[in-house]
């Protein structure tokens, strides 16, 4: 193990100085090959072929970012060690776990009774499986070839091995966008940029780690198929479209971004055949394949969120049909008003179909949680369990710069240069920069979906920039926006230049071959457009390579320091550096796993939910899986009622064990005081009349634990379970007793007893308290207690027969005595 | 005796009915000084009234009254045409400059009050909505009514037309643009206006524009000792900085685009 763990810091060491250089050397792999396809174009006396040579720069640099992009996120298992993070894996973690036991029909079928109690939760049906499918694939693939890996190890480091693939998937989107050069520039972004990373570090095993390996994948697939026109790549982009459906929820965001890049560029004008078929495929294969994950099912044909699609498929049908009419009818040219008109006609009744239908019920209007991404104050007033999570809400711009750095500023002007060279893949990045950045702005979690158009627009940015500056020795820079290289993607994008305005004479899906592209070609631009000199460019080249530099020192840091905490293993650092493990989060949970019944049901906050049904393997109520509201209401409501009402509600759900959250010993944040509001607000919604958010506030308004806070909170059952007998102790010598030190005020109410729930387990630093939940008090005895003094007088003269008997001499062991059955079984316990 | 409890109840049923007439005709009763008394304070009663006090004349310069009259007869709207409008239930508000001697005799010196006014009994504290705490927007009122008495109105609020008007404005103008330039529609592809509105909308929403449209923040720091322009805590932003922010993202596009004009 220790010999392990050395070996990954060295090579976490390597990583770090191989993310530092990673810049440099693409600035150096860009010069290289600008410097190479600059002596093609001089003399073709060069011993190296150029081809070869850039083909090899882009394998080299490709590795290299596909090798960065998995170290550096390594940081959280060199420090902690290789286990699952936070909430959500360990859910994913648990049903990857149930699939390779018990296989994939099993898991289907699953229904995970540890769940929603007593309701159960149907696993199969309400997951996307694509996760734990591609694990349980790779897995069974390493025991085929035995390697015995356990399948903790491969969930941890999936979404690394992900990452790394998004990397390449990243470069061919961007080759196929722009130029190979800009590619090399975008894998090396998308590698180590903190907002990718911050959800694909080893250990988060979530949808996000694979999913948007494969959103960038669609993509890359989509823009291949709308540049060829081939039923090939369309087909292609409807599989891994249909992989992105079995992986995640955002691919909403494809099914949308698609048709909208359809229907912009049928509004600009730019139809063709190859944008025909390729739309047509596309839509009809993934909608056929995204219907047979069980979890979206009908969703397809039903929900307003795939109703663009749908509409844009009759709008693109029709459109074909005119076009195709116009071609065949005679001076059609005289009637074009006409084709116009009926192409408007056409829109408008398939709006009014997909509104039709949505009044008549048969389609679902948008969903809550999709509604709350257009209208922003939406869910904060109907729907406080979304507002809750904090990863949705709206990003301010620090977060921006904090997760893109560099990679931000930049992003503009990568859109701008897109515009103004306008074809049709560029279209669509630019519409995927204008709705991502909105999504961004709205949900500061779908930051995710942001970063890999970022990286890929200021790649475009910084290539086309370097393209210029970067090259010294020639000042070949043109007016030609797109600087021809002598690879076939760079002739790919100037030929469609050429071709954009014939546009209109469909179906010329291949340009011309050897048409031109090697720069030689236009001689006359070459004449005199450098005005900037060798030297300044020299030292704009090394101003950019220095930011590229502290770029990937920014990202470095923020990965480790920011982003590759476990979450569950709290690290704190002393005065003299050194490192001291919080592990209570695992301490409560085992001692869960070991000392209860086998049955017993936990009630928390549904934050916990997951991970006590992932490490303790005990029942819980609620978990992250929020999809029944007053389930968690009435948790809430128990949480935030005071004992004896609380025990009402306790008993209804057959709690036997309470279990909350308490940072107030070691000052960790995070606790369940710090959530509480929100429990009080989700049980408000749904029981306004017994819980009453202003009660627990002071007659300031204010959420005080101290003295003068308000009694509704200071009796209250959560308040209660975290400060009983913290009152006791004394943490500081500077503080009173009990002195809370998230809070940093002294407790209000100190000295109280349980009267329903007594102490079960509370962990080494209090963060995890764990209350049995007593079983229904016996009635008062009676004053004039007869029948218990009979009682009593009957156990106490058999237990004196017993040790009577035994005494006896000449007893026969075991003889059967039929009056006195019970006492044999006594005799054996 | 009999003849006694008889006037009683005559005179509980003849107030029941005014109210019921006058809430019919205007969802939201007004009362001066004498129905106030009449209807409101004196028994017998088995109704609960919600009444709002407030000071409406222009006189009393208070403007935050005439928005919370607004939303209050919302809710007395909702309420008259809602299918939970009973004989129970009344909402009914009284002006200062109708009648100064209900302040007085509840002992008010501010306005607006909401009081509820619960059958037989005379108010409580909690009877009184806090607005300091809760804003007086119709969504808290109904809740309140809802807390009180147990009627849950759905509101009905009239559309706002006046946040159309803009975006209406836009389409019109787009397309008064198209029927100009029919003849040459050229200047729609052109991409250098495409261009700076797609970078301009980029730019608004990676400046944490929305951010500030939700959370609705100070334009500057309001500490007096501190003129702060920008936010200490990575939580939070004020609306300044987010234009310095934009206004720099901009310059660093202009600047890197004009390398190559």
């Amino acid at each position: 193990m220790a010999a392990k763990v050395t070996t990954n810091q060295s090579s976490i060491k390597d990583d770090s100085e191989l993310t530092a250089n990673d810049p440099e050397l693409q600035t150096n792999v860009s010069s290289k090959k600008r410097l190479s396809s600059s002596s093609n174009m001089l003399a073709t006396s060069s011993l190296i072929s150029p081809t070869g040579l850039t083909s090899l720069i882009s394998f080299i640099v490709l590795t290299c970012a596909y090798i960065s992009g998995f170290m550096s996120r390594l940081f959280s298992v060199i420090r902690f060690e290789s286990i699952i993070h936070e909430f959500d894996p360990w859910f994913n973690y648990r049903s990857t776990a149930y699939m390779t036991e018990n296989g994939f029909y099993n898991f289907l079928n699953w229904f995970d009774e540890l769940a929603w109690y007593p309701l159960g939760r149907i696993v199969g049906g309400t997951i996307y499986p694509g996760l734990m499918v591609t694990s349980g694939v790779i897995h069974w693939f390493l025991h085929m070839i035995n390697i015995p890996i356990h399948i903790r190890e491969i969930c941890v480091f999936l979404a690394p091995f992900f990452s790394g693939l998004t990397a390449l998937a990243t470069y061919l989107f961007t080759k196929e966008l722009w130029s190979r050069r800009a590619g090399l520039f975008a894998a090396a972004f998308i590698a180590i940029a903190p907002g990718y990373s911050s959800r694909s570090v080893a250990g988060s095993y979530d949808n996000e780690g694979i999913a948007i390996f494969a959103l960038m994948f669609t993509y890359f697939l989509w823009i291949r198929s709308v540049k060829t026109g081939s039923v090939f790549w369309s087909s292609c982009t409807a599989l891994s479209y249909f992989y992105m459906v079995s992986a995640w929820g955002g691919y909403v965001f494809i099914i949308n971004l698609i048709p909208v890049h359809v229907f912009v560029l049928i509004v600009l004008r730019r139809y063709s055949l190859r944008l025909y078929v390729s739309y047509s495929i596309f839509y009809i294969l993934g909608l056929i394949l995204s219907m047979q994950i069980p979890f979206v099912g009908f969703q397809p044909v039903r929900t307003s969120e795939h109703m663009l699609a749908a509409g844009v498929f009759a709008l693109l049908q029709a459109y074909a049909f005119i076009d195709y009419l116009y071609t065949k009818i005679p001076r059609a040219a005289d009637i074009k008003q006409l084709f116009f008109g009926l192409i408007m006609i056409v829109g408008l009744i398939v709006f009014a179909a997909v509104v039709v239908l949505t009044y008549a019920g048969y389609i679902a209007p948008w969903s809550g949680r999709f509604y709350s991404l257009w209208d922003t104050n939406y869910a904060k007033i109907h729907i406080p369990i979304i507002a809750s999570v904090s990863e949705h809400q709206p990003t301010t711009w620090t977060s921006f710069f904090f997760d893109l750095h560099l990679l931000i500023c930049l992003f503009p002007v990568g859109a701008w240069f897109c515009i103004k060279e306008l074809t049709d893949e560029r279209v669509f990045i630019v519409l995927y920069a204008v709705f991502a950045s909105y999504f961004a702005g709205v949900m500061i979690r779908l930051m995710l979906t942001l970063t890999p158009c970022v990286c890929v627009l200021a790649a475009i940015a910084l290539s086309k920039t370097l393209d210029y500056y970067a090259d010294t020795e020639t000042s070949d820079m043109s007016t030609s926006p797109v600087v021809p290289t002598n690879d076939g993607d760079g002739d790919d994008t100037e030929s469609d230049k050429n071709n954009r305005n014939l546009y209109d004479k469909a179906g010329k899906p291949k340009p011309i071959p050897g048409r031109r592209g090697t720069p030689g070609t236009n001689p006359e631009a070459e004449e005199d457009t450098s005005i900037v000199s060798s030297n300044i460019k020299t030292v704009v080249v090394i101003c950019i390579a220095m930011m590229l530099m502290l770029f990937a020192v920014h990202c470095t840091w923020v990965t480790s320091n920011a982003y590759s905490s476990p979450s569950i293993v709290l690290a704190s650092y002393n005065n003299d550096g050194s490192r001291y493990i919080i592990d209570d989060f695992r301490e409560a949970y085992y001692w869960l796993r070991k000392n209860t019944p086998e049955r017993a049901r936990v009630m928390s906050w549904w934050d916990y939910g997951y991970q006590i049904a992932g490490m303790g393997n005990r029942t819980v109520l609620v978990d992250n899986n929020t999809w029944n509201n007053s389930h968690i209401a009435l948790v809430g409501k128990a949480m935030s009622s005071n004992e004896t009402e609380a025990y009402k509600i306790m008993t209804m759900l057959d709690v036997d064990y309470v279990l909350v959250i308490f940072g107030g010993m070691i000052g960790y944040s995070g606790d369940d005081i710090n959530k509480f509001l929100w429990m009080v607000r989700i049980a408000e919604g749904e029981h306004p009349k017994d819980i009453r958010e202003q009660d627990y506030f002071t007659e300031n308004g204010e959420f005080r634990v101290d003295r003068t806070g308000s009694p509704v909170l200071l009796n209250c059952l959560m308040y209660k379970l975290c400060y009983y007998r913290f009152g006791e102790l004394q943490t500081d010598f500077r503080s009173p007793p009990g002195f809370d030190r998230t809070r940093h005020v002294e407790i209000g109410n100190k000295n109280f007893d349980l009267q329903h729930v007594e102490e079960a387990y509370t962990t080494e630093h209090w963060i995890v308290r764990i209350y049995k939940v007593k079983k229904l008090a016996n009635r008062l005895q009676a004053k004039n207690a007869l029948r218990q003094v009979q009682r009593r007088k009957s156990i106490y003269s058999t237990t004196k027969k017993v040790a009577g008997q035994a005494r006896k001499q000449g007893v026969i062991l075991n003889k059967p005595q039929i009056k006195k059955g019970t006492k044999i079984s006594k005799r054996k316990t | 005796m009999i003849s006694k409890v008889l006037s009683k109840q005559d005179v509980l049923s003849e107030k029941v009915g005014q109210l019921t007439d006058l809430s019919l005709q205007k969802p939201l009763i007004r009362l001066n000084s004498e129905r106030f008394k009449y209807y409101v304070t004196s028994q017998p009663r088995n109704y609960s009234v919600f009444v709002m006090l407030t000071a409406l004349a222009p006189a009393r310069k208070c403007a935050i009254c005439q928005d919370a009259h607004n939303e209050y007869e919302l809710v007395a709207r909702s309420y008259r045409y809602s299918n939970a409008f009973s004989k129970s239930v009344f909402f009914a508000m009284v002006d200062f400059d109708d009648a100064s001697d209900i302040f007085q005799s509840l002992k008010l010196n501010s306005a607006p009050v909401f009081i509820h006014f619960p059958p037989k009994t005379s108010p409580k504290k909690s009877d009184y909505m806090d607005i300091h705490r809760r804003e007086f927007s119709a969504e808290q009122v109904a809740k309140w009514v809802y807390e009180r008495a147990d009627i849950r109105i759905q509101l009905i609020r009239p559309p706002n037309y006046a946040q159309f008007l803009p975006i209406v404005l836009i389409i019109t103008a787009i397309l008064l643009l198209f029927y100009i330039k029919r003849e040459t529609p050229k200047i729609f592809y052109s991409p250098i206006i495409w261009g700076i509105i797609t970078v301009g909308l980029v730019c608004y929403y990676i400046s944490g524009q929305t951010w500030n449209r939700i959370n609705k923040p100070p334009f500057t720091s309001q500490r007096k000792t501190d003129m702060g322009l920008f936010a200490n805590d990575s939580n939070m932003q004020y609306v300044a900085e987010t234009y310095i922010v934009r206004k720099h993202i901009i310059n660093i596009d202009i600047s890197s685009n004009n390398s190559w004009l």
